[in-house]
């Protein structure tokens, strides 16, 4: 029998650094999508809160216990982050889909953060219009990307078959801001 | 040109997808006949004023949208979730 070794999106391409910034690969162990069947939402939100102590998130926010994660990801949709879903209890209410092999998370942490981020997403990053407990989807380049505020920084996520791209787009524009803070 | 949705709030025209009429969601009974499906596939207004429209935010939140648009100044009037207006029909 072959024994496969199994690799990370982000193997061999990070962690990255430049100036003050870091940008890291987050590979949380389970990532399922949510959809809440037709009418079932409030169901839905009981069985999310009996089950993983967790409130569904208003549209473009977060809920957070401890160890696991519910982001807004669509209309009546949600993507649980940190923990399998419950399956037998959440299935009655919504479709679960596995999807902790399509997306690929990073972490871009330090001073300039939004700055390097502005390059390629057209959000407004200012931390009072996106803070801790927001999330958004929108453009990364020309990729769809999960975009989530966290402490110093944002979590990025994309398609794992466009991890390679989004660390190329996001390690120049780190690059090219380090090189700008060197010279004033 | 910005267009707003109903979740995501304003966002550039680029993140969406644009897929034609909102008649697309009247789709006629099966037995409605050779000429209503005519109608429903091919016939379409040119309006040189209000157009009501479906989008898609596909960059965003991936939500089909109903978009009230001037033509003629590409003016959004409104901008609701095809969901909802599909529910809130019945
Ligand atoms: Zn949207």
């Amino acid at each position: 029998m072959v024994d496969l070794v199994a690799k990370s999106p982000h193997s061999g391409l990070l962690p990255l650094s430049a100036g003050q910034l870091t940008l890291t690969e987050a590979a949380p162990a389970f990532v399922s999508s949510i959809q809440a069947r037709q009418g079932k939402s409030s169901a839905l939100a009981k069985a999310l809160q009996a089950s993983h102590g967790l409130t569904l998130p208003e549209v473009g926010k977060v809920t957070a216990a401890t160890d696991h994660r519910l982001l807004w990801f669509g209309t009546d949709q949600y993507l649980l982050i940190g923990a399998a879903p419950a399956a037998p209890s959440l299935s009655e209410f919504a479709a679960l889909t596995d999807q902790g092999d399509a997306w690929a998370v990073m972490h871009l942490v330090g001073a300039g953060a939004a700055e390097v981020l502005a390059r390629h997403c057209p959000l407004d990053l200012r931390t009072e219009r996106f803070g801790i407990g927001q999330t958004a989807r929108a453009p990364l380049a020309d990729m769809p990307a999960i975009i989530t505020p966290i402490a110093q920084g944002f979590e990025i996520m994309v398609l794992q078959s466009l991890s390679r791209t989004a660390v190329h787009h996001l390690h120049q524009a780190m690059l090219s801001l380090a090189a700008q803070a060197s010279l004033i | 040109m910005r267009i707003d949705c109903p979740n995501c709030g304003s966002r550039d025209r680029r993140e969406f997808q644009y897929l034609g009429a909102a008649v697309l969601m009247d789709r006629p009974a099966p037995d409605a006949g050779e000429q209503a499906f005519v109608e429903y596939v091919y016939f379409r207004e040119n309006p040189a004023g209000a157009h009501r429209e479906l989008w898609l935010h596909e960059m965003g939140c991936r939500s089909w949208i109903v978009a009230e648009r001037n033509m003629g100044t590409h003016e959004f009037a409104s901008t609701r979730l095809a969901a909802d207006v599909k529910r809130g029909a019945k």
